[in-house]
């Protein structure tokens, strides 16, 4: 028998596929993948700590870069965190307005993730077409809040300022046309055999192994488990809402690409029922400019994100700034699933399994 | 218009001539005609590299959308020259513990290979430098060679991942010769000779490409895992781990690896043009303009393929090519067995 | 048969290759920009009355002001007033919480500087606005000069004052009164006394501005009072 050895390399953490700043440190067998031990942190910006001493208002700018290509639902998240905490009621057009902002954020998470995905394979031109899409909702934020990506437009109580008019006609055309780019990536990326090839039967991930290792979101459905927390706790008003929650049978890559691509359709649905469920009526509660919650009071608010379950642990001590605030990341526990998912495939399948579970690094990190 | 078509062939008769009537033997005035076709080849193959580049860029561009260069010069002719001036003026890095003369020899090996391609190629009526009685089986053994010098990259760089990314490019390669050269053996078949411009020749009537199809195709696939290109770069793609065989080289030495991989793409599509699209035969345009366009057309098809598909996995690549690619090929030939049998039946 | 989606995809990308191209030669065309784009922030200096609201705000210490108390009138001007534009977030608190609406985002984004102590602005207060009105006489025509008016320059001043207050009080009595009391109802609550009674609303008005303080005691006054007269109209009502 030949002597052989095992190899260690390094993927990242400065690669064009680590999805941020993702240090993967892979135990090669010649081809074979014996283990791919993921190591995070090099994007820490101690925003726990931060927010130790900012108010609560102060803050909100801040959730935005946590999961930054979710651009309003970790500000979604915070927001309804402090407003449970303080018992604060939100207007009807705020909680509608929060609903579509949500499902346009998580559509465009998703189309990222499926332009990335496809650069990471090689097709560089489906990332463009991909780009080209999500701009049309970068065009939408900025027509309400002014910025692309990480637009501050809730606060606690409500929304920043109203809908200018041109903003509803740009949604329901943006919501018609989602049949027809559904149709552009069906052609393009997912009817390809090539690209049918590289991911069906990679990366499984079964039900059990999902659930012991706290993966959430899209991941976790692919699996099998219909767990979405629009469903299962409803918060917000997602209750008045009719939809479906995407559910694939293997675990394997192919089927993580699928279930996101049917959220995008489904947030297309309600995006059109909120839309046309739209009362008029103020935007913001009335919060006291020194906003104090009780003392001893804490609070664990989780919302669905565009990777999974994200949550938000603030300990109040009566002061208008947060005693302890935790985010719970989902990018961060669901990357601890890549040594499962990685072992015993082969080297290219390593960056496919970064891709396919969609780590956020600015979250991962925090 | 006969004047145009037979321009260089009147142009090098002349030469000759005038070389005599120096008193120069006939022999020797042969051999320095070759020598300055040589040097027009060599020319011929920068100017298309240089436009090559460009056009590989606006391809990729207008495919995305997107202009391509347009700042250097009008519509960005000027790029490749502001990359080239760039290349040459960076640092030569030699890493310390390389095998010196095989880390200098691999790229220029690779390029002169690239370049003796051409000697047989017709770019035109009798306008072929050398017009060898088995042309193709020359083209074909030459672009195998080129394996040695991507083996010689690899293994001259000292460095692990540039000997990983080479055996893995050197594998892909061998594996793909064998469908390269069986598909091409149904041309052979229906015209009789391996010398090119009689295969030119016989597609008077019918390009061979309404007669071979699954050839054409077949040729395709192979010429593009030959090249290291399109959906068959995983040795040298930057998702994965390194660039492959070429991660030590900067420089002039680098941008030769890639120009060398360029000529090789420019002669394998001028093959492609000769063999299943007719050669330089044409109406109303002089020969050596058809045969230009001809081989742009086979070149804007190698690139509306890179640019589409992504990537696919070695093992499937290998795979592929051994159990899809062989039968296919092999089916081929002994269809166009039978196709020649009934064919010389019917017309006796 | 196997390779057709190879082919769609081949058709995909051969119809985007002949189509337009979306691409915005940037320095020639200038994006188009929404109204609410944010860009670079300014200050309009002479609306400013240096509240500190904005500085208070900020979570990144963007904003920074010096202020002097003026010997006259008792009331804060505003010296100068430094944006630096290296640490801010774009968030908009600041902008939407200043009660007279100086601070804006404008439509410039290129603001790439070569140092950086280039990124800070400074405002400073310009001397215009401490001057004297200027007396307008006429040359020799021989008639006395026309007489200026019967107020001088401070009492100008406070008119002016009242009246934007007043302007503010019509647009919105909650956030300019909340200044004046304690919680949010008693604001609510003030300005309904002050949109019944006229007189109440001009006497107030008067007290902001001159001098807080009482205005803030008879504020508190007023919402006392008009607290204890519902209690009572309510326990007399059951």
């Amino acid at each position: 028998m030949l002597q052989t050895e095992q190899l260690t390399i390094n993927i990242g953490p400065q690669h064009p596929s680590a999805h941020g700043g993702l240090h993967v440190e892979a135990v090669l067998d010649g081809e074979v993948v014996v283990d791919a031990i993921p190591h995070v942190g090099y994007v820490h910006r101690s925003v726990e700590k931060i927010a130790e001493s900012r108010t609560y208002a102060q803050f909100v700018p801040y959730t935005a870069r946590l999961d930054y290509l979710g651009t309003h639902l970790p500000v979604i998240g915070y927001v309804q965190a402090v407003e449970k905490l303080a018992g604060i009621e939100v207007p009807e057009r705020a909680e509608y307005i929060r609903v579509i902002m949500g499902e346009l954020s998580r559509i465009a998470s998703h189309q990222l993730f499926i332009g990335s995905l496809a650069i990471d394979l090689g097709a560089t031109t489906g990332l463009l077409y991909c780009m080209r899409d999500r701009e049309r909702i970068m065009d939408m934020f900025e027509m309400t809040s002014g910025q692309r990506l990480l637009a501050a437009y809730m606060r606690i109580g409500g929304i920043a300022e109203d809908l200018p008019p041109e903003f509803l006609p740009a949604v329901r055309s943006f919501v018609r046309d989602i049949p027809k780019m559904i149709k552009e990536y069906q052609g393009l990326l997912y009817g390809n055999e090539i690209f049918q090839a590289r991911l069906k039967g990679i990366g499984k991930l079964s039900a059990q192994d999902a659930i012991a290792y706290g993966v959430t979101g899209p991941n976790l459905r692919a699996c099998g488990v219909s767990y979405d927390i629009r469903k299962a706790e409803p918060y917000g008003i997602y209750d008045r809402f009719d939809f479906e929650i995407p559910v694939g049978s293997n675990g394997d890559a192919w089927d993580r690409l699928m279930v996101r691509n049917e959220e995008i359709i489904q947030s297309g649905r309600i995006i059109e029922q909120a839309l046309d469920q739209l009362p008029e009526g103020e935007i913001r509660a009335k919060v006291p400019r020194v906003f104090k919650p009780e003392k001893g009071k804490s609070v664990y608010h989780r919302i669905e994100g565009a990777k999974g379950e994200l949550g938000y642990y603030i300990v109040s001590d009566g002061g208008e700034k947060p005693y302890r605030l935790h985010v719970r990341a989902p990018s961060f526990v669901n990357l601890m699933a890549l040594p499962l998912v990685s072992r015993g495939g082969l080297v290219q399948d390593i960056i496919v399994n970064i891709a396919t579970l969609d780590p956020v690094l600015g979250e991962a990190d925090r | 218009m006969q004047k145009i078509e037979t321009l260089f062939v009147d142009l090098s008769n002349w030469f000759i001539a005038w070389l005599q009537s120096l008193g120069v033997p006939l022999a020797w005035a042969d051999a320095i005609l070759l020598l300055i076709q040589f040097l027009c080849i060599v020319g011929i193959i920068l100017a298309n590299i240089t436009i090559l580049i460009w056009l590989e860029r606006k391809v990729s561009g207008f495919i995305q959308q997107r202009p391509g260069p347009n700042r250097l010069g009008p519509h960005g002719v000027f790029q490749t020259v502001a990359d080239a001036l760039k290349l040459l003026t960076k640092e030569d890095i030699i890493p310390s513990k390389t095998d010196r003369l095989i880390f200098i020899t691999a790229p220029i090996l690779f390029m002169t290979i690239s370049v003796m391609l051409y000697i047989v190629l017709p770019m035109g009526k009798d306008m072929q430098v050398v017009d060898l009685n088995v042309g193709l089986f020359f083209f074909i053994s030459l672009g195998s060679l080129t394996t040695i010098a991507l083996l010689m990259g690899g293994w001259g760089s000292n460095n692990k991942w540039s000997l990983l990314g080479a055996m893995r490019s050197v594998a892909q390669m061998i594996s793909y010769e064998i469908p390269l050269a069986l598909s091409l053996m149904g041309v052979v078949m229906i015209t009789g000779s391996l010398r090119l411009s009689d295969i030119v020749a016989a597609q008077d009537n019918v390009w061979f490409i309404l007669l071979q199809p699954i050839a054409f195709i077949t040729y395709f696939i192979a010429a593009t895992a030959e090249l290291n290109r399109g959906p068959f770069d995983m040795p040298e793609a930057e998702q994965e781990l390194t660039a492959g065989a070429y991660t030590e080289y900067s420089g002039m030495r680098y941008a030769l690896f890639f120009l060398a991989e360029y000529t090789n793409l420019v002669a394998v599509s001028a093959l492609l043009s000769t063999l299943f699209l007719g050669g330089w035969q044409g109406p109303w345009l002089p020969s050596w303009l058809w045969i230009i366009i001809k081989t742009y057309l086979v070149m804007f098809l190698f690139m509306w393929v890179k640019w589409t598909f992504p990537r696919i996995r070695m093992d499937h690549l290998m795979a592929f090519s051994w159990k899809v690619l062989i039968p296919v090929t092999l089916v081929n030939i002994v269809a166009t067995g039978f196709g020649l049998y009934i064919f010389k039946g019917i017309g006796g | 048969m196997y390779g057709t989606g190879l082919l769609k995809g081949m058709a995909i990308t051969l119809k985007y290759f002949f189509s337009k191209k979306i691409t915005i030669q940037y320095p020639e065309e200038m994006p188009k920009l929404p109204e609410r784009f944010r860009g670079r922030l300014y200050i309009e200096f002479e609306k400013c009355i240096a509240c500190g609201i904005c500085t208070k705000t900020c979570p990144n210490d963007v904003l920074s002001l010096e202020d002097a108390r003026d010997e006259n009138t008792k009331k804060k001007k505003l010296i100068s007033y430094t944006i630096d534009h290296q640490y801010c977030m774009f968030c908009n608190l600041c902008v939407e919480n200043c009660p007279s609406n100086c601070l804006h985002f404008s439509h410039d984004f290129e603001m790439s500087r070569y140092n950086r102590a280039d990124i800070k602005e400074v405002y400073h207060r310009p001397p215009e606005m401490d001057q004297v009105p200027a007396q307008v006489s006429a040359p020799d025509s021989g008639e006395a000069p026309e007489p200026s008016s019967d107020l001088t320059e401070d009492a100008l001043k406070k008119q002016k004052k009242m009246e934007a207050l007043m302007t503010a009080l019509d647009k919105n009595p909650v956030k300019v009164l909340s200044r004046y009391v304690d919680s949010e109802d008693d604001a609510q609550i003030l300005a309904e006394i002050i949109q019944a009674d006229r007189s109440k609303a001009e006497k107030l008005v008067e007290l902001m501005a001159d001098d807080q303080e009482k205005a803030r005691k008879v504020a508190v006054a007023f919402v006392n009072k008009e607290k204890k007269q519902r209690q009572r109209q309510t326990e007399g009502g059951e």
